[in-house]
């Protein structure tokens, strides 16, 4: 099978194995350039997945510095290869290995939050929803930039939107009205994992961490409040509503991220609406005020990866952890 | 950005529009192309045929009807290939075919599927000929392709279930790579559909009273919601209207009615004429439904298009300042030419099933000449005999067809090729006439005789 590989790329270690797909590390024999190579295996009765197809539809539409470029499509006789911008890892290995215990710094939180933030305004503007965002899929390179990856699940919307699957979105990212078994939602899922995501980033560790569905919800309600028919209008008639919620009083979440500025706070309250129609737009959360300082921090962040790129050279030696979120 | 910048980004505009000119360059070059191979390949097989007489009931790759071929008259001059217009017709024949086929599934394939599944054979036979590859092989798999593009779950079954005739699972997904590739992987084909849903709920706002002026007019404090709402009452009924309506002109459910028949007529169009014409390729989707929606009510489209773009309007000032009123003065002449055009090609369509006399035509040009210049080496793509075929190999036979190096004389293994090819092709002459996509001509041309 090996003398059927494309010869234009030369396949290195094997990085992770992918929801439908096992991708490795690859280089471009001509440049020497870095991609990733994600094999799609055709042996099933279908011809190629549908997922794939899929997401090479929406990569061959969604071109933007904040979302992973896919270059090439090559096919041999049984496998399918999607040749991808090489990115070094993925946000949640980035924080087991760069963080204090996880947590980053307010920099770097701040300047991952508006790419976060601007790949998933390409995505709605594009009228894609992304629909599993998480930190295993957001890629993170050496110059600090990050970007949506695993466009498997994604889906173009339009109007209306409804007859959605509710079985998407992993677990502790999964926005409350999907868990409560809306099939209309909409923009409004991927800026509740953001908000989950920009938690995560203060304190290293998930927001949410639920076991199942109702423990979801609970873990939510614990903190943000059990919501009534009085503050979320239509709620009894979500499928998975139950009249007998344990009743929990909203918390303040500066209590759980002591690390956030009043500005950041606001931010992320504004974007973990329970009610889908309060939460803000990816458009909107980028022109938050919190944002306003974005440009000195991050020519400060510049200068601080220089010191760091300078200092991990050496021990770095080209190993790199497996990603497996192309 | 504004939606035109959004399309602008998009597969469709930067890889599947074209000029007129374009267009057409693009098609001539396929079929020159084409008709080269074919030539090539038809000698090739003829010289491998000659070389391996001692077998002397070999039967002739291109000739039908098992009439005895006279060796004279083989020879590549006497080869009638399609013209780039003959190849157009045999294509929409197909795509005609694609709404007929996702309308016998139960329940019937949903519009849209349909819609991207046409369009996929439309970009395909921008750079192949179907005398490369025979549209009756490519249709199901496009179709199919489009379930998954479209986010219709189908297994490959249950979808070979409902394709009539003898096409297997296998036959289905045996071009996959191929049409993948050559629709370079771009599988995103943006429908008029949507921007007509649009347009109509903002008409049926606005009949409603509640649609708000345009935010570029709204300065301009010629329009509000109860002038623009009166303005839609006021208007004169469509030219084909039916005589009951135009009675109650007045009523506030006629003008509902008017709009949801608008839709329905516009999305008649969209679905046929839009699908079957070129208008994909040389215009954007807001400019098919308005155009499509011009047709429906030209009267309605009109009102529509004067609540974005300000009335009727005198020309551009002389002081050529950039005001809203300049710049849609401007605007303005050039979209009415661009959606008269647009609606002009719409007009024009009649489905070919409708028209006997083109339907003899295309049973002359499928069953009869395509049949004969039906290039030998790519006739059989997948099926029973042979698992799925990568488009890598079937590139490399493409380019050993034009490089050549073989005219000398067929190796040994191309022979054997050939052997098994004509050997496949006689058992599909056989099972032909209970194929629909390729059969039902041919045996209405031998009835017909």
């Amino acid at each position: 099978m090996d003398k059927q590989q494309p010869s234009s790329f030369q396949q290195l270690e094997k990085l992770g194995e992918g929801t439908y797909a096992t991708v490795f590390k690859g280089r471009n024999r001509q440049t020497g350039e870095l991609v990733a190579l994600k094999e799609i295996h055709l042996d099933s009765e279908e011809g190629t997945p549908s997922t794939a197809i899929r997401e090479i539809s929406l990569m061959k539409e969604l071109k933007h510095e904040s979302i992973v470029s896919l270059y090439d499509v090559i096919h041999t006789e049984n496998k399918l290869m999607l040749v991808f911008e090489y990115m070094d890892k993925d946000l949640k290995k980035y924080m087991d290995t760069r963080g204090d215990r996880g947590q980053l710094d307010q920099a770097t939180i701040k300047s991952f939050m508006h790419q976060l933030l601007k790949g998933i305004a390409f995505c709605h503007e594009n009228r894609v929803l992304h629909r599993d965002l998480k930190p295993q899929n957001l890629l993170i390179n050496k110059k600090g930039q990050l970007k949506l990856g695993d466009f498997g699940l994604a889906r173009a919307f339009g109007i209306p939107v409804n007859t959605f699957s509710n079985e998407v979105v992993t677990l502790w990212y999964r926005a409350p009205d999907v868990l409560l078994g809306s099939r209309t939602y909409n923009t409004s899922i991927d800026i509740w994992s953001a908000g989950c995501i920009m938690a995560e980033l203060y304190t290293g560790r998930p927001l949410f961490p639920g076991t199942t569905n109702e423990d979801q919800l609970q873990k939510i309600f614990r903190l943000m409040g059990t919501p009534s028919e009085r503050s979320w209008p239509g709620i009894s008639q979500l499928p998975e509503y139950k009249s007998n919620f344990h009743v929990y009083a909203t918390q303040d979440l500066g209590l759980i991220l002591p690390q956030i500025d009043p500005l950041g706070l606001d931010l992320l309250n504004r974007m973990l609406q329970l009610r889908p129609e309060m939460r803000i737009s990816a458009h909107d959360a980028l022109q938050h005020p919190w944002f306003h300082d974005l440009p000195q921090l991050q020519a400060q962040l510049q200068q601080q990866q220089q010191q760091q790129q300078q200092q991990m050279s050496g021990a770095y030696g080209g190993m790199v952890p497996p990603q497996q979120a192309y | 950005m504004i939606e035109d910048d959004f399309y602008r980004t998009s597969s469709q505009y930067r890889l599947w529009s074209f000029t007129t000119a374009s267009l057409q360059a693009q098609r001539a070059t396929t079929n020159a192309v084409a008709s080269d191979r074919v030539r090539a390949a038809i000698r090739r097989a003829q010289e491998a045929r000659r070389s391996a007489t001692s077998s002397a009931t070999g039967t002739p790759v291109p000739e039908v009807d098992g009439s005895t071929p006279n060796p004279a008259k083989g020879d590549e001059k006497a080869i009638e290939c399609l013209t780039p217009e003959e190849e157009q017709q045999t294509v929409s024949y197909y795509c005609e075919q694609i709404i007929q086929l996702g309308e016998a599934y139960k329940p019937p394939l949903p519009t849209i599927v349909r819609a991207t599944a046409i369009q996929y054979l439309r970009r395909f036979y921008l750079t192949n000929s179907p005398m490369t590859y025979h549209p009756k092989q490519i249709m199901p798999c496009a179709l199919f392709l489009a379930t998954k593009t479209d986010n219709y779950y189908m297994s490959l079954r249950q979808f070979a279930d409902g394709v009539p005739g003898d096409t297997t699972a296998e036959d289905i997904i045996a071009p996959e790579f191929l049409v993948m590739q050559s629709l370079r992987f771009t599988f995103d084909v943006r429908h008029p559909f949507r921007g007509l849903e649009g347009g109509i709920m903002e008409l049926q706002a606005l009949a409603a009273g509640q649609g708000p002026p345009a935010p570029h007019l709204a300065h301009t404090h010629t329009h509000t919601a109860e002038s623009l709402q009166r303005a839609l009452h006021a208007l004169p009924p469509p030219p084909n209207a039916p005589s009951t309506s135009t009675s109650s002109s007045s009523s506030s459910s006629s003008v509902t009615d008017r709009i949801a028949r608008a839709h329905h007529h516009t999305r008649e169009i969209l679905k046929s004429a839009a699908q079957i014409t070129d208008v994909y390729f040389l215009f954007t989707p807001a400019q098919i439904w308005l155009a499509a929606l011009r047709l429906a009510d030209p009267p309605l489209a009109g009102y529509y298009l004067d609540t974005k773009l300000g009335g009727g309007g005198g020309p551009a000032q002389p002081s050529g300042e950039a005001t809203p009123e300049n710049i849609l003065a401007v605007l303005r002449p050039k979209l009415l030419r661009t959606l008269a055009d647009c609606a002009a090609m719409l007009q024009a369509y009649k489905p070919l099933a409708s028209d006997p006399e083109r339907m003899k035509t295309l049973r002359r040009i499928i069953g009869k000449k395509l049949y004969h210049c039906q290039n030998p080496e790519k006739v059989h793509l997948g099926g029973a005999a042979q698992k799925r075929i990568p488009a890598a190999a079937l590139a490399a036979a493409a380019t050993t067809t034009t490089t050549g190096g073989v005219d000398s004389g067929a190796s040994e293994s191309e022979m054997e090729r050939l052997a098994k090819k004509r050997k496949l092709e006689t058992a599909a002459e056989h099972s032909g006439s209970k194929d629909i996509f390729g059969g039902e001509l041919v045996m209405q041309r031998t009835k017909e005789r």
